[in-house]
């Protein structure tokens, strides 16, 4: 344990608290976190939940959608942050970007005491919609929706 | 500790029961079979105190008490039983300050989501293969922040230690 006396600033080393894991322990766990089976029954959990997941983002988008409706900021910024942590994870990304998009948007306009503009929540709303539904959802076409989406949003708050 | 890795413990806090439920198969996946679940941060203090996990995955966001002001209170409640308890703040909040709040809360590492096996692994050997030292002062308890390497930087140096640590970036 180390302490800068100016700043009055303790270092705690590592071998100084107990570790997570050391010895044998830390040693298998590290070979099993680097091992490609490892990350393959990673992935195939994720498979295996595709479809419930994908049917909760679509009920996340159907709250949004409902939020957008009553302009309830607050409500849409929540549905959208589901959306943006979950959408991804089964290939829905142009959406998630999306999602992920409006979320700074309100969350830097509320910041900054910046009017929150309807129509741009409903445009983002909108897209989340199309990119959740569209068939090419990984392709070029969502992550240009989601530039220009971007791109209107940084106009925005710079005005 | 446990005296297989299989044996760690782990707490999943997160309010959202698709994820949390993700994370939980994605760790018993892993071989990690002892995977506690709590859904907010007051639920997941308690459970820390019960059954003492090695390590914890936390969401942001949560209703009740979030995973900032849990992590601050793991880190620096008197009746804490591991201040030193791996975190890691498994988020899709991407706003710089949210980030900044999390990290000065004494997070151990960040992971973006969307989730993918491969950089929940990552962290996880992360936490293990380099843990980093603990800074304590007047306003903050937690793992080193400075993040920085810079492999041929020769100084000058902030402090004396930063000679001898190494200084990570990514």
């Amino acid at each position: 344990m180390s302490n800068d006396n100016k700043s009055n600033v303790v270092i705690i080393g590592t071998n100084e608290y107990p570790p997570m894991a050391e010895g044998k322990i830390a040693v298998d766990f590290l070979a099993a976190m680097k091992a490609s089976e490892t990350a393959q029954r990673g992935r195939q959990v994720i498979d295996l939940r595709k479809d419930v997941i994908t049917d909760a983002v679509r009920g996340y988008i159907l709250a949004l959608e409902k939020a957008a409706l009553k302009f309830d900021t607050q409500a849409v910024y929540d549905q959208a942050h589901e959306i943006r942590g979950l959408a991804a994870t089964v290939g829905l990304e142009a959406s998630g970007r999306i999602a992920d998009g409006l979320c700074k948007y309100i969350d830097t306009a509320s910041r900054l005491g910046v009017t929150i503009d309807p129509a741009v929540i409903n445009l983002h709303v909108g897209a989340i919609n199309c990119a959740a539904n569209a068939k090419d959802d990984a392709t070029c076409l969502g992550r240009q929706v989601a530039a220009e989406l971007s791109a209107l949003v940084t106009h925005k708050l710079a005005r | 500790m446990a005296n297989s890795f299989e044996n760690l413990r782990a707490l999943v806090v997160e309010d959202n029961p698709h994820m949390r439920s993700l994370l939980k198969s994605l760790l018993h996946a892993f071989g990690i079979k002892q995977v506690y679940e709590a859904e907010d941060g007051d639920t997941a203090y308690s459970v820390l105190c019960d059954r003492k996990p090695d390590f914890v995955l936390t969401d942001l966001s949560m209703a009740k008490a979030d995973g900032i002001d849990f992590t601050k209170r793991v880190r620096t409640d008197l009746e804490s039983p591991n201040a030193y308890v791996p975190i890691i703040m498994v988020t899709g909040h991407t706003e710089r300050p949210r980030v900044e709040a999390a990290r000065d809360a004494g997070v151990t590492e960040f992971i973006a989501k969307p989730i993918t096996a491969q950089n929940l692994m990552l962290r996880l050997a992360e936490i293990v293969e380099r843990p980093r030292p603990f800074v304590k002062c007047d306003d903050y308890f937690g793992p080193d922040r400075r993040r920085r390497r810079t492999e041929n930087f020769t100084g000058p140096w902030r402090r004396a230690e930063d000679r001898d640590s190494e200084v990570e970036v990514r």
